[in-house]
């Protein structure tokens, strides 16, 4: 005990150093632990989008693609699906649920998607929630819409506003749907998915604002109302991507072959976790070296922790020699560096994982609104636990080397500083 | 001769164009590659195996010599028996194999080859294509078949499970009994988690 109280004395003596090292020291394991928990809640936040869904499908495209594209809003579809084809596949006896997904139009740079109102009952995510509203209801006229959490708060819309939808995906568009304004309906409960970011339209609403558009651009001289769109066979042509529920997971593999083999247009069949499995094998290459930068970076800080322990024993060699005037035996000398070294591993482990706490916190809410991933607090997982104790008992170690070298010189070494 | 081949060409462009006049699809075709898929739901675990047939008999035609018939005879009963061999769910999970269906065209023909030789002395299998065919669910399945050549081969086992809280893994054993398997996408739907990984003659095990 008298040793510990040693080491704190003398570390004490040298404020500006200890603070110096200990700062680097900390540095690397908050970089250890903010790269895992990035890595380990992406990954979930992804999970949680999909997991109710048991299939999804849209034209024949890389399974990767359908997924990031249909459900992520990442990147843009390679081709539609025909409606005539979807409401065959649906029209299979294994279909438990379908929500239609039709892409394609913005508001102020978050995405519209036309659908049908099994989206807020049958759409699951996180542990098989169901989507719930925090204020109105589900869209029922061509014109109503329904806001994500994170359009509403971002926008201030509440529910009664008018907006108006724009044509494409752009942050900025000079097309709008203008003379075909929205009525908003319903504002969703924050889900931490993209949902929350997304504007639901009815799928005759996408429809009824590109009657008189054709190819993507608004025909000159041709004005259709609101009203008279109305009065028009709104049934879609084709949408983007479907998500599907099947009776059993049984099924999901026959149906899935079903879909990839359906002759009368060519289609893809996904089972998001297959993947998302597929895309974590291909970043994982990427979180691989993320990782292994965090560990060099930690291996770098003890091997400075080490330089600064070593110089810091031709400054302190009165203290050490005056220490075993008084009696410390030399292994008792050597055992002071160790504990200092030890010292330095356990509080920079400590004040790591606080300062790692905090950015998390302090970070969230704009991960969360920039790239939709819910940051979280929680215990490191256990391989990171392992590198942590390896971290520690490194610390310890590489105070036997100073450790070692005080030991020595003291039993040589006098009062009187030689030249 | 030329004139033969030529003649025969043509032959043959009429008849896959009579066929189907859209299908153009093609499956992809990786010898070496393979997919087993998982499903389980309540104490029932159903594992698929999509393989081209060279995976497993090492030739993707009809059986026409002795020694191939030999060879696509023993790897059918090596599928349609030892399936919890091949495929081994966590031993904790207590599976039992309970029915086994094997879809190929070259099979079929060595089940009928073999079947007429030894007067019935090989038992009937639930996977019989004839029956299969009967009780087929879609129109687009039977396409299917014809689709996808003659040199696919899919077995469907049915496992039954009494502890399923217990299945972790599965060790794919095929490599061993099939050389010629050099990797296989296992995709599974186990419990709460999906997902897919690679099994190779290295690493046959895959935790769901």
């Amino acid at each position: 005990m008298i040793l510990f109280r040693l080491t704190l004395k003398s570390l004490a003596n040298r404020k500006a150093t200890v603070l110096m090292t200990l700062a680097m020291l900390v540095m690397s394991n908050v970089l250890l632990l903010t790269v895992d928990r990035l890595r380990l809640d992406t990954r979930a936040s992804f999970a949680n989008t999909v997991s109710g869904t048991d299939l999804i499908i849209g034209a024949r495209t890389g399974s990767l693609n359908l997924l990031l594209y249909s459900v992520f809003h990442l990147g843009n579809a390679t081709n539609n699906i025909s409606w005539q084809s979807y409401q065959e596949l649906i029209a299979q006896k294994e279909i438990d649920w379908a929500i239609p997904i039709s892409l394609g139009d913005s508001h102020r740079g978050y995405r519209v998607v036309g659908t049908d109102t099994t989206m807020f009952t049958h759409y699951r995510y996180g542990k098989k929630q169901n989507l719930a509203f925090a204020d109105g209801e589900a869209f029922d006229g061509v014109f109503d819409v329904v806001l994500g959490a994170e359009v509403a708060k971002s926008l201030g819309y509440k529910v009664g506003d008018e907006i108006v939808v724009a044509h494409g995906v752009g942050k900025t568009s000079f097309t709008e749907h203008g003379d075909k304004p929205f009525t908003v309906t319903g504002i969703l409960k924050a889900t931490g998915t993209p949902i929350d970011k997304s504007l639901f339209v009815s799928l005759e609403a996408i429809t009824a604002i590109h009657v008189d558009w054709i190819n993507g651009v608004k025909l000159p001289g041709v004005k259709i109302s609101a009203e008279q769109a109305l009065t028009m066979d709104l049934q879609p042509d084709s949408i983007t991507a479907a998500m599907i529920g099947l009776k059993s997971r049984m099924q999901i593999f026959t149906f899935q072959r079903l879909v990839n083999n359906y002759r009368a247009e060519p289609l893809t069949a996904i089972i998001p976790g297959t993947a998302l499995a597929g895309l974590w094998q291909l970043i994982g290459l990427a979180e691989n070296a993320l990782i292994a930068v965090s560990v060099i970076v930690a291996i770098t800080a003890l091997l400075g922790m080490t330089t600064v322990i070593l110089t810091s024993l031709n400054e302190r060699q009165r203290e050490m020699a005056v220490l075993r005037a008084i009696g410390l035996s030399s292994s008792k000398v050597a055992a002071l560096l160790v504990m200092e070294s030890g010292f330095y591993g356990v509080v920079s482990v400590i004040a790591g994982y606080l300062l790692h706490a905090l950015s998390i916190l302090a970070l969230a809410p704009i991960v969360q609104e920039q790239f939709g991933i819910n940051l979280s607090l929680s215990v490191p997982s256990l391989a990171l636990s392992l590198t942590l104790g390896g971290f520690l008992l490194a610390t310890f170690l590489l105070g036997l080397i100073p450790g070692i070298a005080a030991y020595k010189r003291s039993l040589a070494d006098g009062l009187i500083i030689r030249r | 001769m030329k004139k033969l081949s030529l003649t025969a060409a043509i032959a043959l462009t009429l008849c896959t164009a009579a066929q189907a006049e859209t299908e153009r699809q093609h499956g992809a075709h990786e010898h070496g590659a393979a997919k087993l898929l998982i499903a389980q739901e309540g104490e029932h675990v159903e594992v698929i195996l999509e393989t081209p047939a060279y995976n497993v008999i090492g030739f993707e035609h009809m059986p026409s010599t002795d020694e191939q018939l030999e060879v696509a005879h023993h790897a059918r009963h090596e599928l349609s028996e030892e399936g919890l061999k091949l495929v081994q769910l966590s031993k904790s999970a207590k599976c039992e194999l309970e029915a086994v269906e094997i879809e190929s065209e070259i099979m079929d023909y060595v089940r009928a080859h073999f079947h007429d030789e030894e007067h019935g002395h090989e038992h009937e299998e639930h996977g019989d294509h004839e029956a299969h065919a009967d009780h087929e669910d879609h129109d687009d399945h039977d396409h299917d078949h014809e689709g996808s050549v003659h040199s696919e081969i899919h077995v469907h086992w049915a496992f039954h499970c009494d502890n399923v809280a217990k299945l972790k893994d599965v060790d794919v054993k095929l490599f061993e009994a099939f050389p010629n398997f050099a990797d296989i996408d296992v995709e599974y739907l186990v419990g709460d988690s999906s997902g897919m990984a690679e099994a190779n003659p290295k690493q046959t095990k895959v935790k769901f």
